[in-house]
């Protein structure tokens, strides 16, 4: 059995993996879809903390978008790597083709083409929330009809995320959704990129 | 107000922090300010100095100063902060971190911000 990666091992696998990816003509690349590769347990805001980290180093530009991070290795991200130990080439190169059952090639093929589908994962918090609204206030409950906009606005072309963030606000006061809410803010609130 | 995302080094053994934080960039501030979200790794820095600082409520405080490196997208800057653990946000001033530094421009988390040396 695979060992569990440190996260400063993922911090170094993602930027091996990024250089790749580089190499082989391909620009921005996933990290949600990078770290759900490698198996390791994040979620989606330690995700942007990740790519935060790797752009505040100069490692990677990275930019954020509704669900997901991408990221594209930079010159200096490319020159720590090549300074790593020599061995750490080869162990990375094992650790990810003995997880993913793959070559490094197909590897890289497989999580640049795999889409990322944010709005699955959101849509099951969104249902999650209102189950428990429903539980602890009843049926007629506004946070309901506030959590029924926040999907409406989702479901546009153009959602109005100041809309959205006025509603996530105001449901923040209800405590035993709270972690709902954040995980909805950590998808939905973007930061500027 | 703008934000830049940070990452403190100890300058004397090379250890970077593991974690990006936000800085507040306020350009009337004469100090950087750090507080107890870096506890112990201030810890491993011996004070060089000690600095009053007087809040907008009036309360002075003594807090000790230290020399960290700050980096920023990639670029490591020297600068000093003063620690107090119960200040609720970091902060880097504009003033004292210009004074030590060339200048450059960085894209802030909130919105465009141009930090220039004149």
């Amino acid at each position: 059995m695979l060992k569990k990666l440190k996260y400063t091992t993922l911090l170094d696998y993602l930027l091996y993996i990024l250089s790749l990816a580089k190499s082989s003509g391909l620009r921005y690349v996933s990290l949600v879809s990078l770290v759900e590769s490698l198996k390791y347990e994040a979620s989606f805001s330690d995700i942007q903390e990740i790519g935060k980290y790797l752009d505040t180093m100069g490692w990677a530009k990275v930019f954020f978008s509704l669900g997901d991070v991408k990221a594209q290795i930079t010159s200096r991200g490319m020159v720590y790597v090549e300074e790593k130990p020599e061995e750490f080439e080869k162990e990375a190169a094992s650790y990810i083709e003995s997880l993913a059952k793959k070559t490094l090639e197909d590897f890289i093929i497989h999580v640049s083409s795999v889409p990322v589908d944010p709005q699955k994962t959101i849509f099951k918090i969104i249902d999650a929330s209102i189950g428990k609204i429903k539980k602890y206030q009843g049926e007629h409950s506004d946070f309901l009809i506030d959590l029924e906009v926040v999907k409406i606005e989702l479901t546009k072309s153009l959602p109005d995320f100041q809309l959205i963030e006025i509603k996530l606000n105001k449901l923040s006061a209800l405590e035993y959704i709270s972690s709902e809410v954040q995980e909805l803010k950590d998808y939905l609130l973007v930061p500027a990129n | 107000m703008p934000y830049l995302n940070v990452i403190v080094k100890n300058p004397e053994t090379g250890e970077t922090d593991k974690n990006t934080s936000q800085f507040l960039v306020d350009t009337g501030a004469s100090v950087s300010i750090i507080n107890s979200r870096y506890e112990s790794f201030i810890q491993k820095i011996k004070p060089y100095d000690s600095f009053k600082i007087q809040y907008g409520n009036g309360g002075l405080k003594n807090c000790p100063m230290y020399h960290v490196a700050a980096i920023i997208k990639g670029i490591e800057f020297n600068i000093s902060v003063a620690y107090d653990a119960e200040c609720p946000f970091l902060l880097l001033g504009h003033f004292e971190f210009m004074e030590r530094n060339s200048y450059t421009i960085f894209d802030s988390y909130s919105s465009r911000l141009q930090i220039i040396r004149l």
